[in-house]
């Protein structure tokens, strides 16, 4: 077999997953070809780390540590929760001052209206009354001065 | 116990069965988690967010898969999303060590047996240069590799998980392997 050929199967040979007839083939190649011995020994380097990993296990105090957590995940729920009613209470408390004093605002300013309106009415009356008197009190000195 | 029993028991707080599914999945889940995350102790936090999500969603599981492939699938979006979170400060620290590793053989002198330490390097090193490789790796190929060499899930569960073919795993497995293995070898030779 050509190097070409074995070097697609070394990472198979490497997890020992190719059958034993064509393993022995590729360990025979191995034997003279320096550079497929080389790949085949960094394959079966990474082989043997990934195999060393899967010997790990999570540690002893997992499930402790994952109650703990979910506890804790569920307080923090409500402590998130708390704040952010707090939070529109206190938004929703000054929307509505805001609005009272929009309201109060508009009710004293039409009441002011109301009360400038009657006192120019007031005002006008009173200008007619004072030309009516002007003019009663013109014709009477006419009349007493010039003896119409 | 069966799927739905468990489900039953689940949807309703119970401690004991959540406790029992724990030590039944606890070292798969693990093993899928650190297949992606590549670090142990990140690939344990992950493992806890599975088991949180796995208890919290329950009710919503509907039971159209194994609760075997339900929770798989938990396992892949949260080793996935925490791989997506910290893609820019794992890619600096893998460069950073991988470029700053000091190496046994040029740092050593005239040593034949590289000490304990050296040999420690050299095995942080080759996972920094695995970690790198099955990131590279086509999403769906590392998907596919990662439940079969780390959790050795047999083929027909990798599909449910996936929901693909039995086939299309074959083959992203297969192709996986050999890319896998172009880029190991071509890494180790650059370094040379």
């Amino acid at each position: 077999m050509k190097c070409k050929s074995i070097s697609k199967k070394l990472i198979f040979l490497a997890e020992k997953s190719l059958p034993v007839a064509e393993e022995i083939i590729i360990f025979q190649h191995l034997k003279d070809c320096v550079t497929c011995k080389e790949q085949y020994d960094k394959l079966i380097a990474v082989e043997q780390l990934i195999q060393e990993k899967k010997l790990l296990d999570v540690s002893p105090y997992f499930y402790s540590k994952l109650k703990t957590q979910l506890e804790s995940a569920e307080t923090t729920e409500i402590s998130v929760l708390q704040p952010a009613l707090v939070r529109f209470a206190h938004g929703s408390f000054m929307v509505i001052v805001v609005a009272i004093a929009i309201l109060m605002g508009i009710f004293l300013g039409q009441n002011d209206y109301r009360y400038l309106n009657n006192n120019k009415q007031v005002l006008k009356q009173t200008d007619k009354m004072i030309q009516n008197d002007y003019s009663i009190a013109d014709e009477q000195f006419a009349t007493n001065y010039f003896n119409f | 116990m069966h799927d739905e029993a468990i489900i039953k028991r689940l949807a309703t707080k119970d401690e004991k069965t959540f406790q029992e599914l724990v030590q039944s999945f606890r070292k798969h889940v693990y093993h899928t988690c650190l297949g992606f995350v590549q670090d142990e102790d990140d690939a344990e936090d992950v493992t806890q967010e599975v088991f949180i999500e796995v208890f919290r969603s329950v009710e919503k599981f509907r039971g159209d898969s194994k609760l075997s492939t339900w929770i798989y699938r938990i396992a892949l979006n949260k080793s996935l999303n925490y791989l997506r979170k910290h893609k820019k400060t794992r890619s600096f620290i893998s460069i950073d060590q991988l470029f700053h590793l000091p190496h046994s053989n040029n740092e050593t002198f005239e040593s034949n047996e590289p000490s304990t330490e050296d040999k420690e390097l050299e095995k942080k090193e080759l996972s920094k240069v695995l970690e790198k490789a099955i990131h590279s790796l086509p999403s769906n190929q590392q998907i596919a590799f990662t439940l079969s060499k780390y959790d050795e899930l047999p083929y027909q569960e990798i599909a449910d998980v996936m929901k693909i073919s039995l086939s299309a795993v074959e083959s992203l497995i297969h192709r996986a392997k050999l890319n896998l293995q172009k880029k190991l070898i071509n890494y180790r030779k650059d370094k040379y």
